[in-house]
């Protein structure tokens, strides 16, 4: 295991900057989900700590020591990728000590090894089978297994459950997530899916356009978005994005009569003194439904249904249609108009798209 | 109670002596959407196919609108099916597509009209400024949108509609899921979805069908799937996280958990039809109460991993009777490996039959 450094690297391929001027430290046995859209430098990065992909500038350290000019099989790191690679023709026991065998480690100590992956991993029974009769979560288990069964230096991984059916990969992130921790083992983590970002991680580290755009541990991406973009790309439902005009006495909420009052003074001086066009942006679950007529952003409601225990339910701001989602048990609402949870309401610049009313993670 | 748009009774079908329906029942009403929810080979498409009369049955009737269309050719049936793949034609570009089954035989609009729906349509699923593209040049979710804009152009008595948003990222799929509530809003169409996704189904539909194994396991409201859960698999395939399970027996009138503190009256479960001995217990997590350890009275698990998912979170808790998994608010600080207590609370419960599955418990209905 090892901590990992990034400095100020930067990765090029001709005149195209994949990754750019980025510094990130990953603490020994920390689990670091790198999340972005596809293109965002994330999986380039994660194959130059691997060594497949040389830095153009700046370095990578493993416990302080560069190693950019080690090649991947120098580094002792462990790579799983979409697409499990198991050899079809041996047992999955087989498969799980190869590393070690490859490597011509006494029997002894493979066996010790074996036992305790066998019992961290509760493989039993599957050890004799062989991998074409596992289902697809079990053999990326497998595969899981055979990388860290030979202590690496970071475990590496690459969407590992993006190929899988969609039924077992709700299963598997919560079986990897428990196997991580029990393991301890140092792990990066790459995946465009917010959802498994935010399971799994110790820190999420959010990428657009080849730069990072915030490390924060998963509620603090959540609850406290640096941008328009990490407020967006985190959460489902969406976090509605509504527009905001500073006007005397308020906010006045896009087209509509509606000014919000509360909040106000969340807002630097600044940016109602600019009159600035900003944003509002509020997670569907921060809207509620309220019979409150005359609550000064009470809106109407424009379609309204129940679900188990929750009411979904959208509003309309001019030709724009937002959603909200109330899980409180109460009845009331049924009158049709919403209310926003003033703890719930984030305000940006709508043209750079940062956050104006605090000061979010770096 | 309105009238049955589409009845499927005694469905049956076998792929090379594989049965893929084994004599299935389903009833969905006018005006309604209706969510087929099971898992991959469960039925689901032979369902909707076999609706389309795009297979042979076995045996088994299908009525469509009042008439029997057992023996109608696809043709003829006043349906639309929209699949996962798309199955746009790559000839025409997408305004042709759309219009295609405007201009089919059967079903044919004067050029005028077809002008008009089709622009209507476009609209509604953006997909105007695709219009004269070719579908070949569409990214995965533009295509989807066209074939299902293709299907709703046209006003069939029925939408058929197979995993139509699973290939979409989710904030389109989001977005297509409010535009079809939105449709069925306006065009008071009916719809049969099928889906593996329990939050989709929930999100779209009226009523639900959990489909196992070829037959329709239960059907009805979610809350009434919910009141009264008809097997353990239909508790596994419902909620989210889905139904606690724990291994249990019935002893001197009280159900024993495994390995548990808690010693439930049998009479707290209302009417059940078995003496004694192995019983599964199903709690809907919703119900389990949960804490710190060595709260009394109270039983204690393990918590074997933790699901951060922005406004709360969801734990695995192992306990000797079997895992189950909740949503707990974020004030509950748990991590990997952390102690906890949990209790069922009185009549919270179901008792299921431990070979069959079936439920064995009967509450009296409050109403």
């Amino acid at each position: 295991m090892a901590e990992i450094t990034l400095k100020n690297l930067s990765i090029e391929f001709g005149d195209f900057k994949a990754v750019d001027d980025v510094n990130l430290t990953v603490k020994d046995g920390e689990f670091v989900v790198y999340l972005g859209p596809s293109g965002c430098g994330k999986t380039t990065t994660l194959r130059c700590i691997a060594g497949l992909v040389k830095a153009t500038r700046g370095d990578v350290l493993f416990d302080g020591q560069r190693v950019n000019d080690l090649t991947a099989s120098e580094r002792n790191i462990a790579m799983v990728f979409q697409f499990v690679s198991l050899y079809p023709h041996l047992s999955i026991k087989e498969n799980i000590v190869f590393p070690l065998k490859a490597r011509g480690i006494a029997k002894a100590e493979i066996a010790r090894k074996l036992d305790w992956v066998t019992d961290v991993f509760k493989l039993g029974d599957e050890l004799r089978r062989y991998p074409g009769a596992l289902p697809p979560g079990a053999r990326q288990k497998v595969a899981l297994a055979r990388a860290v069964i030979r202590d690496p230096a970071v475990l590496l991984l690459d969407e590992p459950l993006s190929a899988i059916d969609e039924q077992f990969r709700e299963e598997m992130r919560w079986e990897l997530g428990h196997l991580q921790r029990q393991l301890g083992v140092t792990t990066i983590y790459v995946t465009h899916d917010q959802r498994e970002a935010m399971s799994l991680a110790d820190r999420i580290v959010l990428m657009n356009d080849s730069r990072i755009v915030q490390v924060s541990e998963p509620d603090r991406m959540f609850f406290d978005p640096i941008n328009v973009f990490a407020g967006q790309f985190i959460g489902s439902p969406s976090m509605n994005l509504i527009d905001l005009v500073p006007v005397s006495g308020g906010l006045r909420l896009g087209d509509s009569e509606v000014t919000l009052t509360e909040k106000r003074d969340r807002l630097p001086q600044w940016a109602l003194a600019s009159k600035r066009p900003l944003k509002l942006g509020v997670r569907p679950l921060n809207v509620h439904l309220t019979d409150e007529k005359s609550a000064g952003d009470a809106l109407p409601v424009d379609d309204i249904f129940s679900v188990g225990r929750e009411r979904f339910f959208s509003f309309r701001i001019g030709d724009n249609i937002y959603q909200g989602v109330d899980k409180r048990l109460s009845t009331g609402g049924t009158e049709g108009r919403v209310h926003f949870e003033p703890e719930g309401l984030l305000f940006f610049d709508a043209d750079t798209g940062r956050r104006v009313d605090a000061e979010a993670a770096a | 109670m309105s009238a049955p748009m589409l009845q499927l009774q005694g469905l049956k079908k076998a792929y090379r002596g594989k049965a893929a329906l084994r004599g299935l029942d389903l009833t969905v009403n006018d005006n309604e959407i209706f969510a087929l929810l099971g898992p991959t080979g469960a039925g689901k498409s032979s369902t909707l196919l076999a609706s389309a009369g795009l297979i042979d049955l076995d045996a088994g009737r299908v009525t469509l609108a009042g008439q029997d269309v057992t023996d109608a050719d696809p043709a003829s049936r006043d349906v639309a099916i929209v699949f996962e793949g798309f199955n746009l034609l790559p000839v025409l570009d997408v305004k042709d597509n759309i219009a295609f089954a405007l201009r089919s035989p059967a079903f044919r609009e004067d050029e005028k009209e077809v002008a008009l729906r089709v622009g209507r349509t476009a609209e509604l699923l953006r997909i105007s400024h695709l219009m004269d593209r070719d579908v070949g040049t569409l990214s995965g979710g533009e295509k989807q949108r066209v074939a299902i804009a293709r299907a709703l152009v046209r006003r069939p008595v029925m939408f058929l509609l197979d995993e139509p948003l699973s290939a979409l990222d989710l904030k389109l799929r989001e977005g297509l899921r409010a535009e079809l509530r939105q449709i069925h809003r306006q065009h008071r169409s009916t719809m049969l979805y099928a889906t593996h996704d329990y939050h989709g189904a929930i999100a779209i539909a009226d009523r639900v069908g959990i489909i196992d194994a070829g037959i329709i396991q239960q059907a009805g409201t979610i809350e009434e799937i919910y009141a009264r859960p008809a097997s353990v698999i239909v508790g596994k395939l419902v909620g989210s996280p889905s139904m606690a399970f724990f291994d249990a027996a019935i002893d001197d009138g009280h159900v024993v958990v495994k390995g548990a503190e808690q010693r439930l009256p049998v009479s707290e479960f209302g009417t059940v039809r078995a003496g004694g001995g192995k019983v599964l217990l199903g709690v809907w997590p919703e119900d389990i109460e949960i804490g710190v350890a060595d709260a009394s009275g109270a039983s204690t698990g393990t918590i074997y991993a933790v699901d951060n998912r922005g406004f709360e979170r969801a734990i695995q808790v192992d306990t000797p009777a079997g895992s189950f998994r909740k949503v707990v608010p974020l004030s509950m600080p748990f991590t990997q490996g952390d102690a906890c207590s949990f209790r069922i609370p009185q009549g919270g419960g179901f008792l299921f039959d431990a070979a069959s599955g079936k439920r064995i418990s009967q509450m009296e209905d409050v109403n």
